[in-house]
């Protein structure tokens, strides 16, 4: 890639269950206003655009390029949708990165959003987003790969309990009761009783929500009103849809299954080296997809910061928290920030650039943050993306 | 979990042509066999992942396995068409010949799903298709070990009766 891309502005809806006031369209354009704003920049200074969504299964409409360019005002240019289930906003970075680094744009809005209280049956639009003709018509769930992973995770790793997990679900509550803009903000902290009898509480909580961020070059960042953060870093990795193929990848890696994150590993691999970043415990604050706590055991491991199979000892012993060694998903996570399937990708990514602005609030790491990994997970872990963040101006 | 369960069972509404097209593989469970380096897939595919060949062969797979993992879905990942059933078992299977496939696991108490169940593939119903026809495809149900009478019956008094599962 030929030059440098920073991330200069950000915005984000509040994720909630019902926002019935608004279309998607607005939300999205508050979200693509509030990075705007964020930056000073307009609408017309945008010469490109890459949105994602679910599907048109999620909001009755198909071609949102010219709907999301005609929504924000940055009409005549260009805006491209995309659906890449949970993955989507990190895929929209991805893209929109490589809309600036080419030279092919200038100033690039990525985001996504998702809207699925307008759906009376939420389940069956998101479930498509699958090997469809052979899991969807035998009316199996992401609700089924989510379970069906963990279960095999923990009898593969020899797990004893799920107190890895309830740690992790209590670390991603505080958090969210700390981020104004989070599903849960303002509400009590679950006990470990209802962690542990709710299985709402297991999952990433289903949100309305929308994410935006503007990306230019690093020329043009130098000049921008905020502290810029550069996209160092890039991977993603694709492979079949189907769950059980996870059994047949083409590592032939004989131990590995869909008990472990393989497309992560490779997203990660392909990051890390563009970014020069040796390992991933070089990094000062992460995100990883967490729609299940056993996918984060997984996400994490296969970044490399644990050997397969013991990352829930970093994560019960608190490493993973405000405090640990290695704070992640600081702004509650899919479990408790909320999940919006297409804006998750890119929360992630905001809630790193914010932090590293030293903007997060309460809930602000102390120490400085240099480096952040933000990975991101879609459909049946089938299509996984790295993202590698720096902070300080271009040398 | 729709209270029109007879009007809308499915909101993006296809023709029966998908169902149609996937047939062998839904009642039969025929994949495909790369007629160049041999390697075997479910579902059916056209190019073959491992050696590039385009050369592939209809491949009937094993109709018995054994259970990965299983579970049992919970009242929140019920789909249209389903929502007057019991709560319905799901699984991996590892087939006889290698393959897994992810399927709805029958006839069984919940004691019983566990990893390492042997299993047979059945057809049962699964839910209606846009034009009101049943669409049909493979589960699996249990196998009574051999010293029982060998891998052929399921297991006596766990059938869920004529209900559509």
């Amino acid at each position: 890639m030929s030059r440098r891309v920073a991330i200069v502005g950000v915005g984000l809806t509040r994720h909630v269950a019902y926002d019935v006031e608004r279309s998607w369209k607005e939300m999205f354009a508050q979200a693509a206003f509030g990075a705007l704003d964020d930056c000073g920049l307009s609408p017309r200074d945008l010469d490109g655009g890459v949105v994602a969504f679910h599907g048109e299964s999620m909001t009755e409409t198909g071609n949102i390029g010219p709907v999301v360019a005609d929504a924000v005002g940055m009409d005549p240019a260009g805006v491209t949708g995309l659906s890449g289930a949970c993955a989507g906003g990190a895929m929209a970075l991805y893209h929109g990165y490589a809309l600036v680094a080419s030279g092919l744009c200038e100033t690039v809005l990525a985001g996504g959003f998702e809207k699925g209280s307008d759906l009376y049956e939420y389940i069956e639009a998101i479930t498509q987003s699958s090997e469809s003709d052979y899991d969807y018509a035998f009316g199996l769930t992401h609700l089924d790969w989510l379970a069906l992973m963990s279960l095999h995770y923990s009898k593969k790793y020899g797990l004893e309990n799920w107190d890895s997990a309830v740690q992790w679900i209590e670390d991603r509550h505080w958090f969210a009761r700390r981020h104004p803009q989070s599903f849960y903000y303002g509400q009590k902290m679950p006990t470990t009783q209802e962690i542990l009898h709710n299985q709402l509480l297991w999952t990433g909580v289903r949100a309305d929500g929308a994410a935006a961020v503007i990306l230019t070059s690093s020329e043009r960042a130098e000049e921008a009103s905020r502290e810029p953060v550069y996209v160092d870093g890039l991977g993603y990795a694709c492979a079949s849809a189907y769950l059980p193929h996870r059994f047949h990848h083409p590592w032939k890696d004989p131990e590995a299954d869909f008990g472990d994150s393989l497309l992560t590993q490779a997203a990660a691999e392909k990051a890390f080296a563009m970014a020069e970043l040796d390992a991933a415990s070089e990094a000062d604050i992460f995100q990883v997809s967490d729609v299940s706590p056993a996918m984060v055991m997984m996400e994490l491991e296969a970044l490399g910061l644990y050997p397969r199979g013991t990352a829930w000892q970093g994560v019960l012993a608190g490493s993973h928290g405000f405090e640990g060694r290695y704070p992640t998903n600081t702004h509650g996570g899919s479990i408790a920030f909320g999940h919006a399937s297409g804006s998750s990708g890119l929360v992630s990514v905001i809630e790193t650039v914010v932090q590293m602005r030293g903007e997060a609030g309460e809930r602000q790491i102390e120490r400085p943050l240099r480096t952040g990994i933000c990975q991101a997970s879609g459909g049946s872990n089938s299509n996984n993306t790295v993202t590698v963040l720096r902070r300080g101006r271009d040398e | 979990m729709s209270e029109f369960r007879d009007q809308m069972y499915r909101p993006a509404t296809y023709g029966s042509v998908k169902s149609w097209r996937e047939r062998r593989g839904r009642y039969r469970l025929e994949g495909s066999r790369c007629t160049e380096c041999g390697a075997l897939f479910f579902p059916r595919r056209s190019s073959c992942r491992e050696c590039h060949g385009r050369k592939l062969a209809p491949y009937e797979c094993s109709h018995t396995g054994t259970l990965v993992v299983g579970w049992q879905q919970v009242q929140l990942a019920r789909l249209l068409g389903y929502a007057d059933l019991p709560k319905r078992f799901v699984g991996v299977v590892r087939l006889d010949d290698g393959l897994h496939i992810e399927t709805e696991i029958v006839d069984v108490s919940r004691e019983r799903v566990k990893p390492g169940l042997r299993v047979a593939m059945v057809i049962r119903r699964l839910r209606r298709e846009s034009n009101g026809n049943e669409m049909y495809g493979y589960k699996f149900r249990p196998l009574l070990p051999a010293a029982a009478g060998g891998e052929e019956e399921a297991e006596p008094g766990t059938s869920d009766g004529e209900q559509p599962t």
